[in-house]
């Protein structure tokens, strides 16, 4: 509350629109409402997922729970089959988000800074990628990793989605914005193009590789159609199509499935407090190009 | 991958490479990783779709050219039309409320600094971050028959509950709110952003001139925002046509296929039916129409600031 307060008072008297006192108020009243309906759908689940299912079905409900109980969360980690899952999405997510980096970051460089042969053919078949809707290729991206005998390996969920039009131009468009003379000086002291990308371009991309990273990582964790149609051993079950599996196949309560969904929804949120800054910061360069 | 090619740049010089042929050596090796999975993973998918949606091709059989066969049963197929429709009234509902919520919440913010203005940036963008599934858990414990928030809160309006996930009438409600709970963030920071873009001058200029606020809306920030607007109404109608997680995990497409969206559809027919070139011949003609549409604002946008080459 203080920093709110506090912050409110830079906000009011610092601009246009200030009229003191009642500007600090609306502003207050803005926080408190966005904040309302942002939060209230997770506060919910969060609490829900510690009432007994008498609770969860109380007509007219019960928003706290009579009794707190973590039996929801002991039902769902029983059995390990959750934390595994929880465990190698992490991981497998982890290695996509290096991957994504990597692949659309030194594309990003040589289409930004490097004139090479079959340029004019390469850059608008990676640009094309951006136009066209998932929904397209759904079917055929099936065949071609069944032809590949990918069904079932941890390359069907990692290699498809790994190069992307829009994140290559993403990507570009920031390493354009570099001064020439950063370049020059350091192929003057004698580096290659691609010691001059790893030593000059990389260190400074943070920002941008955490905008591309952080939605790399979101998208690979909140897939299910792509896993639900490549994977069918249990053992390699994403945490999303193990959720749903959870809730279809083996028909646990409710209570389970929403202690399910406030652990599932940790990593995102982890990841989401630590780089809030450049997200958010971010969506200009992002949103206006 | 790059230690190859650093490796290779490193010897080129030796092998009296000119710097352009080295360039053009590093370059290409560079793209490849990138060109090489679109190639296999994008570009062939859709000239295989394409070249299939021409045959009666099944898992199963040996397959026979049919023509336009598969395009003439797609676009017979009443429930094709269906999912077009749905994601039409979906789309319509998504963007106009959340546009409309995140212009006002954009509005709201503008004129906050400082911490305020990044506490509040930060919940309003974290509804973007929760996977579409988990979103669809818990609307849908909201709407519960039993125990579910909505039916107390119309409960203590003397309503009796509802069933909304099944009532024709409410189905389609019931998968725009989360969707739009899903998007007022983003749209909310790149209106915002455009606002603060936004030059002081203008509002000033128009003050001396005795403009009052409603007349500073609508003839500085509306008509200043119009490439913004335009960016998102654009990028969120080809991402709305595309929503798949709310309609499969809320409704499922229920009831009556009323809230079946176009990728339910698709996924549905490749779950169940035989043979796929209908289903592909029906992802084409959207793909084609949600393409073109994109491609146009990228030109429309990128013309403008000279970033396409």
């Amino acid at each position: 509350m203080s920093v709110l307060e506090r912050g409110s008072t830079i906000g009011g008297s610092s601009v246009r629109w200030s009229k003191g006192i009642w500007v600090k108020v609306f502003h207050i009243l803005v926080f408190l409402i966005v904040g309302f309906c942002a939060l209230f759908p997770l506060f919910w689940m969060v609490v829900s997922s510690f009432k007994a299912h008498a609770d969860i079905v109380a007509m007219p409900m019960r928003f706290f729970p009579t009794k707190w109980i973590t039996d929801n969360y002991a039902k769902l980690l029983s059995g390990g089959a959750f934390s595994r899952s929880l465990l190698l999405t992490t991981g497998l997510g982890a290695l996509f988000v290096i991957g994504t980096l990597i692949v659309n970051s030194m594309a990003g460089y040589a289409f930004a800074r490097l004139e090479f042969p079959l340029k004019k053919v390469l850059w608008p078949m990676v640009l094309i990628t951006m136009f066209i809707p998932g929904i397209s290729i759904l079917i055929t991206s099936f065949i071609v990793v069944v032809r590949l005998g990918m069904l079932n390996t941890i390359w069907v969920l990692i290699l498809p989605g790994l190069a992307s039009g829009g994140h290559i131009f993403f990507i570009r468009q920031f390493y354009l914005n570099f001064p020439l003379s950063l370049e020059e000086a350091s192929m003057i002291d004698g580096c290659t193009r691609f010691q001059t990308y790893f030593r000059v371009f990389l260190p400074s991309s943070l920002p941008v590789f955490v905008i591309v990273g952080v939605s790399a990582f979101l998208g690979y964790w909140g897939s299910y159609l792509w896993p639900v149609m490549t994977i069918s051993k249990q053992s390699l079950y994403q945490i999303m199509q193990l959720m749903q599996f959870f809730r279809s196949e083996r028909n646990l309560r409710d209570g389970v499935i929403l202690a399910g969904a406030v652990i599932t929804s940790i990593p995102p949120v982890v990841l989401f407090a630590i780089f809030q800054r450049y997200i958010v910061e971010g969506i200009k360069i992002s949103g206006l190009k | 991958m790059g230690s190859i090619s650093s490796a290779l740049a490193n010897a080129l010089p030796r092998m009296k490479l000119t710097k352009k042929q080295s360039d053009g050596l590093t370059g290409l090796l560079m793209v490849l990783p990138a060109c090489l999975l679109t190639l296999v993973f994008v570009i062939v998918p859709v000239v295989v779709t394409f070249y299939l949606s021409f045959f009666d091709w099944s898992f199963y059989h040996e397959s026979q050219p049919v023509g336009l066969e598969n395009y003439r049963k797609i676009v017979f197929d009443p429930w094709f039309w269906n999912s077009i429709w749905v994601g039409v009234k979906f789309t319509f509902w998504n963007m106009t409320i959340s546009t409309l919520l995140a212009f006002i919440v954009a509005l709201a913010m503008r004129g906050m600094s400082g911490r305020s203005a990044g506490v509040t940036k930060t919940l309003v963008y974290l509804p973007t971050i929760i996977s579409g599934i988990i979103v669809s858990y818990i609307f849908v414990f909201m709407y519960n028959y039993r125990g579910g928030i909505l039916n107390t809160v119309i409960g203590f309006f003397g309503v009796k509950p509802q069933a909304w996930l099944i009532n024709p009438r409410t189905a389609m409600f019931s998968i725009v709110f989360p969707s739009i709970w899903l998007a007022v963030g983003y749209k909310a920071l790149v209106l915002l952003a455009g606002i603060n873009d936004i030059p002081a001058q203008y509002y000033e200029a128009a003050s001396l001139d005795g403009a009052n606020s409603l007349q500073k809306l609508m003839y500085i920030t509306l008509p200043c925002l119009k490439n913004v607007f335009f960016y998102l109404i654009v990028t969120g109608i080809v991402a709305a046509m595309q929503m798949f997680d709310l309609s499969r995990f809320i409704t499922n497409g229920g009831p009556q296929g009323l809230t079946t969206m176009p990728v339910l559809y698709i996924y549905n027919r490749f779950t169940s039916d035989l043979f796929l070139g209908p289903s592909m011949a029906g992802a084409l003609i959207l793909a084609a129409v949600l393409g073109s549409f994109s491609w146009t604002i990228f030109r429309i946008v990128s013309s403008e600031k000279n970033t396409y080459d």
